[in-house]
Formats: C-alpha cells, sequence, structure tokens
C-alpha cells in the first residue's frame, strides 16, 4: 500500500512537471500551439519560433526546474545535518553569501554580464561556502555538534547583515550594475541563458547523482546522533561534506536565479508529510516538488504582469513565509 | 560591573549627555565639506551668510536632529518591545514592524501620486501597528507558547513575507523608486520642517513611555508580578504596542529600515542602568541618539565624497552583537 503510494505520487508530481515544461515553452509574448511546439522542437519550425523556443525559452526552463530540485535538496541536506526542520540556505545565509560573492566580483572585475559565465557558479560557490563556514562555526559547539536554533539565528542575522553590504555595494556601482544587483536580490531569473545552463547544470546534476549514493547515511544520520557514530559513522566528516554538498547546490541555483528563499524550506517538509522520513523516497519527491514549485511560481510571475513580470522570488516569498510562520507555530 | 551599578543615575545621565554632545559636535564637524570647530561655534550660536555656515546650517544640523530622533526612536521602541514580550532578541526591525511601515509607505505612494510627509508618517505609523499586531497575533494561532527564539524566527518570516509584498507591488505600479526613497536612503535630505514635524512626536512618545514605566518593568520582570500589583494588563500592553507602532513608523519614515538599533541600544542600556524602565526609557533615548548620530557621521565621511548607506554601517556592527546576545543567551544549550 505504502509503496504503491509512493509510485503514484512520482508519477503525478512527473507528469505535473512535463505540464508545467510545456506551458512554460507555450506562453508568453509569443503563444505556441501544441503542433507549433512540437515542429519547433524537432527544428521545423519558422526562424523565429526556433529563435525564442530554443535560445530564451528552453534555457529557462532548464535552469528555473533545476534550480527548484537543487534548492529543495540543499535544504533537504541543511536540514537533515542541523536537525532543524527550519533550515533553508535562503533563511540561514547561504544565498546571501553566494549572493555576496556575485555581486562583489561583478562589480570589481566584470563590466558585462556575458562575459563571466563560466566564473560565475565557481564565484558564488566561494561566497557561499564563506558564509557556510561562518555559520557553521559559529554554531559549531564541541561537545554537542551543530546546535539547531543558533545555526538558524546566526544564519537570520547573517543574511539581514549581507543585505546591509548590498545596499553598500550598489550604491559604489554604476547605474546598470544597479539594475542587475536590485533584480538579482529580488530574484529575478537572470541566467536564462545557454552558456549559464552548460556550466551549471553538470554541477547540480553530479551533486544529485552523489547524494542518491549518501541517502543510507542520510537515513543514520535521521537516526540521532549516538545512533550513528554508532553505526561507524564519521560525524564531523560527513556533516562537514554535506555542508559543502548543500552549499554547492544553492549556490548553483543562487548563481543563475537570485536570491530565492523558502523553497528549500517548503520542499522537504511536503516531502516528508507524504512519503515519510527515508531519504531515498523523500529526496526524489522534494527534488521534483522543488523544481515544480519553481516553474509554477517562474510560469506565475512572468505572465500575471505584462511585459516583464515581476521577479521570481518575490512570488516565491508570498507563498514561503506564510508557511513558514504555520510550521514555526504548529511545531 | 560592581563599579557601573556603584555611580548614581544622575551621574550615569549627565555622563551620556556629555557624550551625546560631543557626538554632535563631531558629527556637525565631519563631512564632505570639512569644518572647523569654529565654524561649528557660529553656525549653532550665529547663523551666517558664508558656505560653510549655510552648509552646516542647512543641511548638516537638521540631518543630525533627524539622526537622534530615528536614533532615540529605535532606542526606545526596541526597549519597550523587549520589555513587554520580555523578549531579549525583540527588535522591531528584526520582528517586522518596519517591515509592515514599508509595506504602507508603498500603499500610500500607490494611492496617493503626490503623498506629503505627514502622510508618509501616517502610513508608517498604520503599517508598523499593523506589523505588531501581525507579530502579536502568532500568539494565539500558535498551540504552544511562543519562545524567545521562535518569535525572531516568525517575526524574520513575517518580515520577509512584507519586504516581498511591498517590493512587489511597488515593481508592478511603479513606484518602487518612491518607496526606496523613503526606505532606504538613509538620512539624506531631510528638511527642518519634516524634522520639527517628527519631534514633538517622539518627545511626547518618550515621556508616555516613562509613564506606564514602572508598569513596563513589571510585566518585563515576570506577568504574574505586574498581576499581583493589580495592573490590568491587557490595556496597558495595549498602550505600550501602541508606542512601539508609533516610534517604529517614525523612524521608518525618517531613515528607513534599520535593523539591529533596536536590539543593540536596549541592551546596551541595561547594561548601564539596569532593569527599571524609569532609567531604560531615557538611557536607551539617549543613546539610540548618540549611536545613529556617529554611524551617519561615519557614513559620511569613510568613503567621502560619497555617502556610504547608514544601514550597512550599522548592520556592521548589529551582527556581531546580534550573535554575541544569541551566544549570551543560548550558552551552549537553549
Amino acid at each position: 500500500m505504502k509503496k504503491n503510494h509512493y509510485q503514484w505520487l512520482f508519477i503525478t508530481l512527473v507528469s505535473l512537471v512535463l505540464i508545467l515544461s510545456l506551458l512554460t515553452l507555450a506562453i508568453g509574448q509569443i503563444r505556441f500551439s501544441i503542433s507549433d511546439l512540437l515542429n519547433t522542437l524537432l527544428f521545423r519550425g519558422s526562424q523565429v519560433q526556433n529563435y525564442v523556443l530554443l535560445n530564451v525559452r528552453l534555457p529557462r526552463l532548464l535552469i528555473v526546474f533545476f534550480s527548484g530540485v537543487a534548492l529543495a535538496l540543499s535544504g533537504s541536506l541543511l536540514q537533515s545535518i542541523s536537525r532543524n526542520d527550519l533550515a533553508d540556505p535562503g533563511i540561514i545565509g547561504i544565498n546571501a553569501g553566494a549572493g555576496l560573492g556575485v555581486a562583489i566580483f561583478f562589480l570589481m572585475f566584470v563590466h558585462q554580464a556575458k562575459t563571466f559565465a563560466y566564473l560565475l557558479p565557481l564565484v558564488a560557490f566561494l561566497g557561499g561556502l564563506f558564509s557556510a563556514l561562518l555559520i557553521f562555526i559559529l554554531s559549531y559547539d564541541k561537545n554537542k555538534g551543530i546546535h539547531p536554533y543558533k545555526m538558524i539565528l546566526v544564519g537570520v542575522g547573517f543574511s539581514m547583515a549581507a543585505s546591509g553590504l548590498m545596499v553598500l555595494l550598489i550604491t559604489t556601482a554604476e547605474r546598470d550594475q544597479v539594475e542587475f544587483i536590485t533584480n538579482w536580490l529580488a530574484g529575478n531569473v537572470w541566467g536564462g541563458d545557454w552558456p549559464y545552463v552548460i556550466v551549471t547544470l553538470p554541477v547540480i546534476i553530479l551533486s544529485i547523482i552523489y547524494l542518491a549514493f549518501q541517502t543510507q547515511t542520510l537515513n543514520i544520520i535521521q537516526l540521532g546522533e549516538h545512533h550513528a557514530i554508532g553505526l561507524g559513522v564519521h560525524m564531523k566528516r560527513k556533516q562537514l561534506i554535506y555542508l559543502v554538498l548543500a552549499t554547492t547546490l544553492a549556490s548553483m541555483s543562487v548563481a543563475v536565479v537570485g536570491n530565492i528563499a523558502f523553497i528549500g524550506l517548503l520542499s522537504p517538509h511536503i516531502a516528508k508529510r507524504m512519503v515519510g522520513i527515508r531519504n531515498q523516497r523523500f529526496l526524489v519527491i522534494a527534488g521534483l516538488l522543488g523544481g515544480s514549485l519553481m516553474l509554477m511560481s517562474d510560469l506565475l510571475a512572468k505572465n500575471m504582469i505584462e511585459p516583464n513580470g515581476i521577479p521570481t522570488g518575490i512570488l516565491v516569498s508570498m507563498i514561503g513565509a506564510p508557511y513558514f510562520i504555520y510550521l514555526i507555530l504548529k511545531k | 560591573m560592581e563599579r557601573i551599578s556603584n555611580i548614581s543615575f544622575s551621574k550615569k545621565i549627565t555622563i551620556f549627555f556629555i557624550v551625546f554632545f560631543f557626538s554632535i559636535v563631531l558629527s556637525l564637524k565631519l563631512g564632505a565639506a570639512d569644518a572647523s570647530y569654529i565654524d561649528v561655534f557660529n553656525a549653532i550660536f550665529a547663523p551666517s551668510k558664508s558656505d560653510i555656515s549655510l552648509v552646516l546650517y542647512e543641511i548638516r544640523i537638521p540631518r543630525i536632529i533627524a539622526g537622534i530622533l530615528v536614533g532615540a526612536s529605535l532606542g526606545m521602541s526596541g526597549s519597550i518591545m523587549q520589555g513587554v514580550t520580555r523578549n531579549p532578541l525583540a527588535d522591531p526591525g528584526l520582528l517586522g514592524v518596519s517591515a509592515g511601515a514599508t509595506l504602507l509607505i508603498t500603499l500610500g505612494h500607490i494611492f496617493f501620486t503626490s503623498l506629503s510627509y505627514v502622510g508618509v508618517l501616517i502610513f508608517s505609523f498604520l503599517g508598523s501597528l499593523m506589523g505588531v499586531t501581525l507579530v502579536l497575533s502568532l500568539g494565539y494561532f500558535s498551540h504552544k507558547k511562543i519562545t524567545t527564539i521562535t518569535l525572531v524566527l516568525a517575526g524574520s518570516a513575517i518580515s520577509a513575507m512584507l519586504f516581498a509584498l511591498s517590493q512587489g507591488l511597488g515593481l508592478v505600479f511603479n513606484v518602487s523608486k518612491d518607496v526606496s526613497m523613503w526606505t532606504s536612503g538613509g538620512l539624506m535630505g531631510l528638511t527642518y520642517n519634516q524634522v520639527l514635524i517628527a519631534l514633538p512626536v517622539v518627545l511626547l512618545s518618550g515621556i508616555f513611555a516613562l509613564f506606564y514605566a514602572k508598569e513596563l518593568t513589571a510585566i518585563s520582570l515576570h506577568e504574574d508580578v505586574a498581576i499581583s500589583i493589580g495592573l490590568s494588563l491587557q490595556v496597558t500592553k495595549l498602550i505600550l504596542y501602541l508606542l512601539v507602532a508609533l516610534l517604529t513608523g517614525i523612524a521608518v519614515a525618517m531613515g528607513g529600515t534599520l535593523t539591529f538599533v533596536g536590539l543593540m541600544i536596549p541592551h546596551i542600556s541595561r547594561f548601564f542602568v539596569g532593569y527599571d524602565y524609569k532609567k531604560i526609557i531615557p538611557t536607551s533615548l539617549i543613546i539610540g541618539g548618540i549611536f545613529i548620530v556617529i554611524s551617519d557621521a561615519i557614513a559620511r565621511v569613510i568613503n567621502a565624497p560619497y555617502e556610504t548607506p547608514l544601514i550597512a554601517i550599522v548592520s556592521m556592527v548589529g551582527l556581531p552583537f546580534f550573535i554575541w546576545i544569541i551566544k549570551q543567551k543560548t550558552g551552549g544549550s537553549v
């Protein structure tokens, strides 16, 4: 019965992702019918159709979906290692760190966004890692490991301060650079272009594959620190590895979709409620949920207001924050 | 610690006032256009038509008064909030009160194309009131007692949501520029008129808060204590929360959303004068003023002739302080 339930859920979510993808591809300033879509995907469309679909919408679709997956998995990992249900890369300041890295690099060394597509993920990762390690060190207790609540609080403070620093960067920047940063802060999907896809996607997929091999260890860690150590898990090392992994996933998505919070919080939660806490199952569901949440928000945000839409991150916050509050109150 | 508590309160207040005075003089002197102490003296007591005197009189003095008012309001509202909620981490910025003010300022700009300063103040106050109400309503919806930490977490989520809403609305209705002028502009470009509208409100709120100091001290110690000495808690709390909203609203309308100030100042004040709110309220008024005046002076000087945003300076001081408080309060175990 339980197994069946999981399979149905899996199939439903995959079809949801497919439907949302089709909608993302079809809806916009230029609309595509089903036959148009098929034709264009088989390289038989008109030039305009080809351009819009293959060079604009398809890369954006991939970026949006996979960043959603990455954020969800990053959140799941953070929740596991901190044993705190409220952890999320956006809330605990990893996104802010990655964003700061991107902004500093952008302002100091680059004057056009296009030229640094290949360095961007690395810079984001370094920024994210810096803040993650800082938070880790500040909330680490020698005897007790990561202190669950302290980690979140330090992170909250950290992301507040980071946004202060962002303001500082904005005032020193040129006018068009300012626009980039404010858009980034609001969580606007801006890296929807093939170079960004080529750079970030392999990293995300490799991380997912690595994660797939770690599910058993994650299950053990969930039993509690003492059990895990008793069963031969090197806790400190694993926690650090997973923190780096979570940072990688989060900063890849931050590098291209900007500062988006709450996806990493919502998805694992809903997933756990649906299929229980076994990592083999809930990670899959969480990833799919994260991807479809992002697709849905992006679809709405992009088409709600003509012509430019509102930043996706704003929409995500409007949905995510009430859920977060609900979680806190229920705990 | 022992030595500090031995000094009498009047002596402490005198010392604070001396520091306060010097910080004002220093802040008057420092800036893109350099002024000598003689210029400063002249500008205060005998304004002339010379360039530097005009700079000081027309730009720097209103700005400093605004800084004092913002710092004082945030300091007092933070103190009151920490007292009523009995939460050492309470801060109008962290708990979403400032975000509420920002949201309503945005709405104000959407509904009224040319919003006057008084209008901004009113909307800012209403928004703060909304923020306070939201945070308080958490207590009623929660199944369990709200702890120090859950309040901060929920507050930061409320804050995120309200900011997202106002950002979104600002973008949709094309008013984000007007709004950001109010909410992230720091203390730039405030005129005498604007400052003079806010001044009496802050002063009156401070005096009003002093009337309730005894009740506030009782509440901050323990709710049962307050009840046992015969206070009607609900009314007192309501008035105190109104004061928090009023003070935060003014601070946001003048200096934007400055997180951490309302958190730090009460802690510093308590360190100096202990737990009696009769002393905490005036102390946090003065120390808040000193803090913002000095931070604003640093903001002007650090990268002159360009302005560094005040919020960046405040955050740089505020974050370590915040982490330090968490370390103190959790002490390794919650």
